[in-house]
């Protein structure tokens, strides 16, 4: 395919804006109920919220129900048997919230005791309203793609992971689809696809990202360190462990640097930012 | 200190984030938005709205703030009804209802919304403004920034007559969620990283305060800052320290200012004073409205930070001590729950028993409180910065445009 026919790909972003229901839910036969009956936009949103927010701690992100289930009802198993159902596995919400029914429907054949929890605490059934927008910013080229990917929020890097694919009913992430079928890269394609997203926080699964096209590409360690200036410091600190978490020989081949020089670049990077926040008259009382 | 501009928090959340901020903006230049409380001065939603409102105006919405006016029994009712929400029992007469409506009426005809897109009511004291809706066609928000959970059933039931007119409600937290036939929407409060309450200090500024207070930065310090109320349990809290105290040498502040609306702070205060009795380690300090950076140093020079509320719509203080990555402990309550998650952004207890030990543990040991701070800092970043804030008030009026859509192409 020749540069004109490629059709540029347009980052877009996602808000998120959580409406409440008064329906709540203290135990699992409640929870059944509700899952049942709810509107697929609150089976979405309990299903993915934690993959949107769940930014900055080093444990996988746990969708709502299983999180719920086992952490504050304390019905281990059942818990645990939710957290494994992997939503983004499912191209249509339907087959996520069927699953769902499954497994609780299951445990409650066996007529256990259940737990309930106090009041305050209960399950309350919320539903998002997405408003998608676009960040104006367009990749043409991989190259491109790389300097992008360092501008976009975590929550565009959210809306072509994971939002598009289910709302459009998708068989892949955006990302995927326009490597294979504008770039003809199907193996970078199948790359991502096979980033197992579901475990991952939004920065793991950018530092991923950066690896997979920075070892396609050869971008140097200092030249990332350039593209993601843009990042707030957090996320650039987040990046450099991430990307110094994966194991050594496979740093080094990716980046042609080691952790050790990489870590170096992009520290010095971040204390740059830091002096020029302080210079800027924000360090005195 | 100059008021922040719009680009001064790219440096907090980054380019790209401030980038979408504006983007979102674009679609609502010229739109005019109204905000209405009860007090210009003290308590968060004055503290928000200072910031919120001309930053709305740097983004292109034209942005105002009225204040209701009303006389000591206004406030004094306005006081008790806030209690009754909260879930305390308490006596509520027709005549209190008739001075409830009476200052609304009042103030509803000096005040003019007929040019607003999009008006926003504060709390329940303006609430029965709504009646003015007729004068316009914008859109009205009740913004419920107190825990209404379990609220005085025949108080909920006369104001609900009032919420029902409103295009949708915003909550802080889902257990606030009522069963109301409108929109009811999560948007959590914020705070303003580079508002003096939260900037970053130099330690000279930081020691000076401490001296200043007649505290000893070399031995711990436990430290309160919230309105002196009764909700806070100021009490519980000198309770549990001097439960700490026996095992460890340290020092406790209890800090706070007033709200006009809230006539009962100095009562409070003196209880918590007597309370204190002549301990020289327990330092009660009633602070004057625009302490703020004695605010920051006090937070920034302690080892942790307790919220001890049993009940609180949302805890400010909470996410200004987490934004300094402080450890904070607390009690779960209201919108407490969306902010500590527990031994991940710091502790939460449900007992002055409880509170005292998790003093104690957090003290021994200073590694997992700095590793609490750290995941508090990044979890208010996130989650609860004034940016995000903005952006959560724009999307409601984006939603208001395309009533009943759950997926908005812009």
């Amino acid at each position: 395919m020749t540069n004109q026919q490629i059709k540029p790909f347009e980052f877009m972003t996602s808000s998120s804006l959580v409406t409440v229901t008064d329906r709540r839910a203290s135990d699992a036969r409640e929870l059944l109920a509700g899952i049942r009956e709810v509107p697929g936009s609150s089976i979405y949103h309990h299903s993915h919220q934690a993959y949107r927010e769940w930014q900055m701690f080093d444990r996988p992100p746990i969708h709502d129900f299983g999180y719920w289930t086992g952490e504050v009802l304390r019905e281990r198993s059942l818990g645990e048997k939710l957290t494994a159902i992997d939503p983004t596995q499912y191209n249509y919400i339907r087959g996520f919230r069927q699953e769902l029914i499954n497994i609780i429907e299951q445990h409650l054949a066996d007529g256990p005791a259940l737990n309930r929890c106090p009041p305050g605490i209960e399950f309350t059934f919320c539903q998002s309203i997405s408003l998608i927008n676009t960040t104006g910013l367009l990749a043409g080229d991989i190259d491109e793609f790389v300097t992008a990917l360092g501008r976009i929020t975590n929550r565009s890097l959210y809306y072509h992971l994971f939002e598009a694919r289910l709302r459009l009913g998708k068989s892949d992430n955006d990302f995927s689809i326009w490597f294979r079928d504008q770039l003809g890269k199907p193996e970078l394609a199948a790359q991502i696809s096979r980033l197992d997203i579901s475990v991952y926080s939004l920065n793991q699964i950018r530092a991923r990202l950066f690896a997979i096209l920075g070892q396609h590409q050869g971008i140097s360690a200092l030249e990332l360190v350039r593209r993601v200036a843009q990042l707030p410091v957090d996320m650039v600190e987040s990046l450099l462990t991430e990307i110094l978490t994966l194991p050594v020989r496979t740093a080094t081949r990716f980046w042609g640097k080691s952790p050790k020089t990489l870590a170096h670049a992009l520290t010095k990077n971040i204390k740059r930012n830091r002096r020029a926040r302080k210079s800027n008259g924000s360090g005195t009382a | 200190m100059a008021l922040a501009q719009l680009e001064d928090y790219c440096e907090v959340i980054g380019g790209a984030e401030l980038e979408e901020i504006k983007q979102l903006a674009r679609r609502l230049q010229g739109a005019r938005m109204a905000h209405v409380n009860s007090t210009s001065v003290g308590g968060g939603v004055a503290e928000i709205l200072h910031r919120m409102v001309p930053l709305l105006g740097e983004l292109g919405i034209k942005a105002r703030w009225d204040v209701i006016k009303g006389g000591d029994d206004f406030f004094n009712v306005t006081k008790l009804f806030h209690n009754a929400l909260h879930g305390k029992a308490e006596e509520i007469t027709e005549d209190m209802y008739q001075i409830f409506l009476d200052y609304n009426r009042r103030n509803a005809q000096e005040l003019d919304f007929s040019d607003c897109d999009c008006v926003f009511i504060h709390d329940p004291q303006p609430v029965c403004l709504i009646e003015k809706r007729e004068q316009g066609p914008g859109r009205w928000i009740w913004r419920c920034h107190i825990d209404i959970s379990a609220p005085h059933q025949g108080l909920w039931e006369f104001l609900r007559k009032y919420v029902e007119q409103y295009d949708g409600v915003i909550i802080s937290s889902p257990g606030f969620s009522q069963k109301l036939p409108i929109y009811q929407y999560l948007i959590p409060p914020s705070i303003d990283p580079l508002a003096d309450k939260n900037r970053e200090l130099h330690d000279d500024f930081i020691n000076g305060v401490l001296e200043k207070y007649g505290i000893d930065r070399s031995r711990p310090i436990v430290t309160q800052i919230s309105r002196f109320d009764r909700f806070k349990d100021p009490l519980g809290l000198v309770e549990a320290f001097k439960k700490v105290r026996q095992k460890i040498d340290c020092q406790l502040i209890l800090a706070g200012g007033g709200a006009t609306d809230d006539p009962e702070g100095l009562l409070v205060l003196e209880e918590v004073k007597q309370s204190a009795g002549n301990d020289p380690d327990i330092h009660v300090i009633h602070l004057p409205p625009g302490a703020d950076l004695e605010i920051n140093a006090l937070v920034r020079g302690s080892s942790l930070i307790v919220q001890n509320s049993v009940k609180e719509g949302f805890g400010l203080t909470v996410s200004e001590a987490m934004w300094k990555a402080k450890p904070v402990i607390s009690r779960p309550v209201g919108g407490i729950t969306q902010q500590v998650i527990q031994d991940v952004t710091g502790l939460l207890v449900h007992s002055t028993e409880g509170l005292a030990f998790a003093i104690r543990s957090l003290l021994a040991n200073p590694e997992k409180a700095a590793q609490l701070g750290k995941n508090a800092r990044q979890f208010v970043r996130h989650n609860f910065l004034i940016t995000r804030h903005l952006r959560r008030y724009m999307l409601v009026m984006l939603a208001l445009r395309n009533p009943g859509q759950q997926v908005i192409n812009l």
